[in-house]
């Protein structure tokens, strides 16, 4: 394969010395090339194609834990060593620090399974994939007025190059599949999402073919036209296995990256070895997960990013650093991550998931005599700094004297993360990671997470229903 | 920088890639360029944090072949990367369908003429690195100074950026634009009796420098935020006529705006797609799009298409006056278009909103609470539950109890939901303090009564 960035270690050594000149204490360059090909199915045709390359190098001085940055699409020395110039902004002494021989590393392991991209493949054999789950949605139900399939891939190639002369590179591929149907019976309309995707190939489909995901839109979509207004006010909560991780997410996962603790702005600042959840729950955040949304090989600070166990049997044990916050805390670096190198890396979670407990599924279901049971979310928001959240239900349903019955209108759960995982009281046994589909915003910054959980339920959570 | 050299050498950029795509076979090609700056700092306590500068550009392009249409971007702008990037796009056109609705806008449309909104201050440009720091940590300073319960901050920060996007097609298009703004926040947080952490913020976006507001203005808006929510207590679960503020409101005409566009119909996302010219809010609701308001973050002459730009009233005493509708939504759903076209880089336009807002009425904030007994004042919402085809609103929210008609104690961890229909319907005043702080701007609003989510 050609080097895409055409800079020479050379050239980048004598570029960090540029970057660490004014005397900042470390420097990195962070090369990056993606490419991204996208299809958009809907009403029966393929309406849009497209493709999108973008590329650049980001510049980072560190001094102490400020950051002075810049980046550049030009992959020129000359470019490059303006925007070096600028990041050395940050210091301004004599130069402390001095750029170190590049010395390239190879990674000894893979974990990413992308046996057969898309792009490889025909566009006859792209474009089947959509009119498959189209021609499947349709023929599901004849109350399906409207189908939209969407089929994306992308490879981000990254460099990093770093003042003590690490080199390392990562090739990034990545798939994401949807489908949404909307239904009509005559009276109203109701729609329903399915998606997933990964570290993955054309293989994929092999796991969930998209007949399979357009089935299972079209179900959803039609259980939801007999839903009802949902309750308001608290409730015991059941909480079905895979996608219920995004709860974990928001309420804990976002509380426990460092950078937030490091600044005193987290509920979760100062409390390592402390209770904050139930004895039931152990919570880690796992990028080995081969294949996985939330997979990285290394993270955007050239670190080896590893599996953490973040609260162990209810204790705190451990926070997601980056090498800012691991230096602060004297930790292991690994979770610094960005969405491009027009972005400063922060911690930021991989794949977060919560550890198998010994109840069945069955059991939390029938152990509520009035309750809610979710199924999916359309997404999530917490406030870092004292843990509240919301996360809104795409498919719930009402529990009632321990028995699944009606479906509920979209709804909304609302708590605040440590007091929710202190109310989990039952944890089952059928762990499961959702079909990879979630992406994470912090500070304005997009990047792509796994999350994943057994059933669980929790004691009393408030539910923003309208039915009173 | 000199906006209009800038404008004419992207510009010709734009047509030189314009008569390639053509070259290489495309019938029609729509070229948009875009080069910008941006700043920002961060200062955390004495200490700058963060210091960010760059300078950005990109190319973003549709081809139209044989009735198909595709679209690409790249970030790198050379020669041959762009013939490769539109060589792969005509080669891959054949497998898509045709879709007769893809067109650029006639010729005879593009009556766009572009003037000077007042959206680039040349301050933007020309202000220097100190006077940027030494605001941002003023607005610090004045957080933490302002009262020691406050515990700790994410820091202060100061950002301003401009750009240049121009587009040209081949049906005669030519459209540029210079805008910039700038940016103060500023974030506080302490800690309850019982140890819960209560964070307020605060921001200032202005077009032009002088508009923005002062360090101290930001800084100890922030703190007081903060301070205002110790204590905050889940509401009981029930229904109260609800008061959304100025600050909560905006994000409910974004929602319901959302539906009343061309694509929400096609696309059978809207509940109101067969409502117009009916009652879809009460009569003390109209809601206008105002793009030639100037000097505002939404202002703009001509729209992503190259039409005039127009003022449009979209409800007006509560009546559903229109959809919006760019090119593609006006093909497919019969709809005249309405000047609203949206300008992304490298994929169809849709439709967008410029300075939305919901007129004022008559009564101050203070006078709509105060013949309400019990009440919910929203300050703000946080997560995403809506249902664009069912009108189904529910979110997370904070604020505070209204008793007696006074503002009384803070509130956190409550849910607010009803129906759009039951929502706007409901509204039965509209405040006088409309304040264009932010793009889309709406005065405080009261609910007759909504469904709470709270405790028991």
């Amino acid at each position: 394969m050609t080097d895409p960035f055409l800079i020479d270690d050379a050239t980048a050594q004598r570029l960090l010395s540029v970057a660490l000149s004014r005397g900042g204490d470390d420097a990195d360059l962070f090369f990056e090339a993606t490419s991204a090909f996208s299809l958009v199915f809907e009403g029966g045709k393929v309406r849009q194609l497209s493709r999108h390359i973008d590329k650049g190098v980001g510049v980072r001085v560190l001094r102490g834990d400020a950051s002075g940055f810049a980046y550049t699409e030009e992959l020129t020395e000359e470019s490059i060593r303006r925007a070096c110039r600028t990041a050395a902004c940050i210091a301004d002494q004599d130069p402390q620090v001095h750029a170190q021989d590049v010395e390239p590393k190879k990674l000894t392991y893979d974990r990413y399974s992308a046996q057969m991209p898309l792009v490889d493949r025909s566009f006859a054999e792209r474009m089947d994939l959509v009119r498959r789950a189209d021609a499947a949605a349709r023929a599901a139900d004849p109350r399906v007025t409207q189908v939209e399939v969407m089929v994306a891939e992308s490879t981000r190639q990254i460099r990093v190059v770093r003042a003590d002369g690490l080199r390392v590179e990562d090739h990034q591929p990545m798939l994401r599949f949807s489908i949404q149907v909307v239904v009509d019976d005559g009276q109203q309309q109701q729609r329903a999402m399915e998606s997933g995707g990964g570290r993955k190939g054309i293989e994929y489909f092999d796991e969930v073919s998209p007949e399979l995901h357009a089935e299972r839109a079209v179900k959803t979509a039609l259980t939801l036209l007999d839903a009802v207004a949902a309750p308001a006010g608290e409730y015991p909560v059941v909480l079905k296995a895979g996608d219920s991780g995004i709860l974990l997410h928001e309420a804990v996962g976002h509380g426990l990256e460092a950078d937030f603790n490091r600044k005193g702005t987290s509920t979760y600042t100062g409390r390592i070895g402390k209770p904050v959840a139930s004895e039931l729950c152990t919570v880690i955040d796992d990028p080995t997960v081969v294949g996985d949304r939330g997979a990285i090989n290394v993270d955007d600070e050239g670190n080896e990013p590893t599996k953490r166990v973040l609260i162990d049997q209810g204790q705190l044990a451990d926070y997601m650093h980056d090498s800012i916050s691991a230096a602060h805390y004297a930790a292991q670096s690994g979770s610094g991550r960005r969405e491009s190198f027009r972005h400063l890396p922060m911690p930021r979670m991989s794949n977060t998931y919560l550890l198998n407990g010994e109840s069945t599924h069955d059991e939390l279901v029938r152990s509520v005599s009035k309750g809610i049971y979710c199924v999916s979310f359309s997404g999530g928001q917490v406030n870092i700094s004292n843990g509240d959240f919301v996360f809104s239900t795409t498919e719930a349903y009402l529990i009632e004297d321990g028995k699944i019955t009606a479906p509920l209108k979209d709804v909304n759960l609302i708590g605040n993360g440590p007091d929710a995982l202190g109310k989990v009281d039952m944890v089952a046994n059928d762990f499961a990671l959702s079909d990879g589909r979630w992406t994470c915003g912090k500070d304005g910054q997009s990047v792509p997470v796994g999350v994943g959980m057994p059933s669980i339920r929790v004691s009393k959570m408030t539910i923003g229903g309208s039915n009173l | 920088m000199n906006p209009e050299v800038r404008e004419q050498e992207l510009m010709n950029q734009a047509e030189s890639v314009v008569n390639r795509a053509l070259q290489l076979g495309a019938d029609d090609a729509e070229v948009s360029l875009s080069s910008g700056q941006e700043f920002s700092c961060v200062y955390r306590g004495e200490s700058l944090d963060k210091l960010e500068e760059a300078g950005n550009q990109g190319i973003g392009l549709r081809l139209f072949v044989d009735g198909r249409v595709v679209s690409g971007s790249s970030s790198d702008l050379r020669a041959p990367v762009l013939d490769q990037l539109m060589r792969d796009l005509i080669d891959a056109a054949p497998h898509v369908d045709p879709d007769e609705h893809h067109t650029l806008a006639p010729p005879k449309a593009l009556d766009g003429q572009v003037q000077d909104m007042g959206i680039f201050d040349p301050a933007t440009v020309t202000e220097e690195a100190p006077e940027r720091l030494q605001r941002a940590l003023d607005a610090e300073r004045s957080v933490r100074g302002f009262d020691e319960r406050i515990s700790a901050t994410d820091g202060a920060s100061f950002g301003a950026a401009y750009s240049t996007s121009v587009t040209a097609a081949s049906n005669g298009l030519r459209r540029a634009v210079t805008g910039g703004w700038q940016s103060l926040v500023a974030d506080a947080i302490c800690n309850d009796e019982e140890g819960k952490k209560r964070n307020g913020y605060f921001w200032s976006t202005a077009r032009r420098l002088a508009d923005l507001k002062t360090a101290n203005e930001v800084g100890e808006e922030a703190a007081r935020r903060a301070l205002s929510r110790l204590g905050a207590l889940k509401p009981a679960t029930g229904r109260y006529p609800v008061v959304f503020s100025r600050e909560a409101a905006p994000a409910l005409i974004g929602l319901l705006v959302g539906c009343t566009t061309a694509t929400s119909i096609w696309r059978q996302r809207t509940y109101l797609a067969d409502r117009l010219r009916t009652a879809i809010a009460s009569s003390a609701v109209t809601l206008i799009d105002d793009p030639l308001l100037p000097g505002l973050l939404g202002s703009s002459s001509v729209d992503g298409e190259g039409r005039s730009r127009r003022r449009n009233v979209l409800v007006k005493e509560g009546e559903l006056m229109m959809f919006l509708a760019a090119q593609y939504g006006a093909n497919r759903t019969g709809i005249e278009p309405t000047a609203s076209a949206s300008r992304p880089m490298a994929s169809q336009p849709g439709e967008g909103t410029t300075n939305l807002y919901m007129a004022p009425g008559e009564q101050t904030p203070d006078q709509l609470i105060a013949d309400i007994d019990e009440g919910i004042f929203v300050e703000g919402t946080i997560g995403f539950g809506f249902n664009s085809l069912t009108g189904d609103f529910s979110r997370g929210a904070f604020g505070r109890m209204i008793r007696a008609g006074q503002l009384a104690e803070p509130i956190a961890e409550f849910t607010v939901s009803a129906n759009f229909d039951e929502l706007f319907g409901g509204i039965d005043a509209v405040g006088n303090d409309l304040i264009w702080d932010r793009k889309s701007a709406c005065p405080t609003l009261r609910v007759r009564s909504m469904a709470i989510g709270g405790a028991g």
